[in-house]
């Protein structure tokens, strides 16, 4: 399947991220995050997005892409970096089904890659 | 004469870039664009949509990152910094009908429901020293009509 990975940050994390879409024998287009639009997927023909949150302001970006696309978009949030999701924002998050997200660096139990390695696999089966 | 266009939907550029020919135009497709033109060059005339998206992110933190590609009405604060910026013409015209969207109904008090030839021109309003228009769009054939709102601008 065609997948939009939306790159905010660049280094091993984010390659490690790209490698996983690519085992997954996805087709995988690169956008900035600071220039993506939502038109773009349709224009591209994607199939679902990616995206990481690092810092808060990704957050709000999850939500207005979410907004802008029916496309599945899958959020790789990066726990470790900054404070969990706000009650009212994973409230706000049940309104958007096609959005799922992924808690990274949960030291305690590290599932959140596991359930995107999963996730990823079993697209387009 | 020198005239900036802000407009996100490409059938009423080209509409604008034909009709406009004998002038000297930019082209911004957002509220963004549109500032960074204001701040940048001179213009006699501004012509703005009401609806549009941002365009960028600057600024904006968790929260208001959320509204970023919403179609917001970014055609107010741009007439008022185009007045702001003394531009001595400023035109604001929508193709949403005043049913279709409460900022489009917000304009039927400022000049007309719709289009008139008459009610545009007594409708006209001065800030500062710019001569300003909000207005329901004019058509022709289905494309704004910038030729039009340029000419009731101007009378």
């Amino acid at each position: 399947m065609k997948s939009g990975f939306l790159s905010a940050y660049e280094g091993p994390i984010s390659d490690l991220f790209l490698l996983f879409l690519r085992s997954a024998q996805h087709e995988v287009s690169l956008y900035q995050q600071s220039s993506f639009r939502p038109v773009y997927v349709q224009r591209d023909a994607l199939d679902f997005l990616v995206m990481e949150g690092r810092f808060p302001h990704d957050d709000g970006f999850l939500f207005a892409v979410a907004k802008h696309t029916p496309v599945s978009l899958l959020y790789l949030r990066a726990q470790r970096f900054f404070e969990p999701m706000n009650a009212q924002d994973e409230k706000e998050l049940i309104l958007y089904p096609h959005v799922k997200m992924y808690t990274l660096f949960d030291l305690d139990q590290e599932l959140g890659i596991k359930q995107f390695i999963a996730d990823i696999g079993a697209f387009g089966k | 004469m020198k005239i900036l266009v802000i407009e996100d939907t490409e059938l009423h550029v080209e509409a604008a870039a034909e009709q406009l020919v004998d002038h000297t135009l930019s082209f911004a497709s957002s509220y963004e664009e549109g500032v960074q033109y204001l701040d940048g060059k001179k213009f006699d005339v501004v012509l703005t949509d009401l609806l549009m998206a941002k365009g960028g992110n600057s600024v904006m933190g968790a929260q208001g990152m959320k509204y970023i590609f919403d179609l917001l009405p970014y055609g107010f604060p741009l007439i008022f910094l185009a007045a702001k910026k003394r531009v001595p013409y400023i035109g604001l015209v929508t193709d949403v009908n005043h049913h279709d969207h409460p900022m489009s109904a917000c304009i039927d008090p400022l000049s007309s429901a719709y289009w008139s030839d008459g009610d545009s021109q007594r409708s006209l309003l001065r800030i500062n020293e710019s001569i300003v228009g909000i207005f329901h769009a004019p058509f022709i054939d289905q494309k704004k009509d910038w030729r039009k709102v340029l000419e009731a601008l101007l009378q």
